[in-house]
């Protein structure tokens, strides 16, 4: 119904693809690591407040990366002449968007504000095809369109 | 509900500061990627806590999770820009979807925080098969960004 299989290589491609291609290894080997991140932020959060505990990790890693700049000799001002705009953009919408999920973190369980948060790759596939000119949007938007389903079902309570 | 629909919120926040850093990617080193985002951030939440006030702090147990968490946080923000690099954004970040799966596991394992187990299930197998059509329509137009 949606997919050529003598084309992609059949039903277990993707899962064949999370070893031969590096960017779904990759992203599947961060949730690991985000799974363990996000507990620590929530116990983390009870010993102080959310912002307060996120702010605090944020100076460790910068600390961490400042470091490693001045390593490799890269000079931490050049993008913020080159492209002012962009890092901008990164810089307001990622710690926003952090600190609100970690705030979300310490008023629901877990699982339904990691659960929520996942609508991401929604906005992530709407926005990428019109801000960076990414095709396939239908194909995408119908796979993120079943994963919000999954979403959903742990949203609702059952019974 | 309010942390339900905070949490969503945070996700299309989040989704615009992603494009930016995907643009950032793709003209930088990862290091810079990195640090833009957190030395913006930190003038920001600086900014936040000194007007509304720092909270009392546990200091003992926070130390212990603060420093867990830094670690945690350099090794996520790395892996993440890498999987930037590998690939299309909206290809790539769909393998996320095992985020709240990993979660649930966790936080029910460590915390003993308990949502409906069947939905969890439920969950997984829906994610997983949206993943594989994601994946398995859009393979065969992969690209490689240069790291």
């Amino acid at each position: 119904m949606f997919a050529d299989l003598s084309r992609s290589g059949g039903l277990l491609a993707p899962f064949r693809a999370i070893l031969s291609e590096p960017g779904p290894r990759h992203m599947l080997i961060l949730a690991l690591w985000n799974g363990l991140f996000t507990l620590i932020m929530k116990i983390g959060s009870s010993h102080s407040s959310a912002i307060f505990f996120f702010t605090m990790v944020i100076l460790g890693e910068f600390i961490f990366f400042s470091f490693m700049l001045w390593k490799n000799k890269l000079n931490p001002l050049t993008p913020f002449r080159e492209n002012p705009g962009i890092c901008l953009q990164a810089g307001l919408f990622w710690t926003l968007g952090l600190s609100l999920f970690f705030v979300s973190l310490s008023m629901t369980l877990v699982a339904y504000a990691s659960a929520a948060n996942r609508t991401h790759v929604l906005f992530v596939v709407i926005l990428s095809h019109f801000l960076l000119r990414e095709g396939d949007i239908r194909k995408r938007l119908l796979g993120c369109i079943l994963m919000l389903l999954g979403i959903a079902l742990i949203l609702v309570p059952v019974g | 509900m309010i942390g339900i629909l905070l949490a969503i919120l945070a996700a299309l926040v989040q989704s615009i500061g992603d494009i930016g850093k995907k643009r950032i990617s793709q003209i930088y080193h990862p290091f810079l990627v990195n640090w833009i985002p957190i030395s913006i951030g930190l003038i920001l939440n600086f900014t936040y806590l000194f007007i509304v006030g720092f909270p009392e702090v546990n200091w003992p147990d926070f130390l212990s999770c603060l420093l867990l968490a830094v670690i945690l946080l350099v090794i996520i923000e790395i892996r993440f820009v890498k999987a930037l690099t590998s690939g299309d954004l909206s290809l790539v970040m769909p393998f996320g979807s095992f985020i709240p799966v990993i979660n649930s596991l966790y936080a029910w394992v460590l915390l003993g925080e308990e949502p409906t187990f069947i939905a969890d299930h439920r969950c997984w197998i829906l994610g997983n098969v949206c993943g594989s059509i994601t994946k398995w329509r859009t393979s065969s137009s992969v690209q490689s960004y240069p790291e």
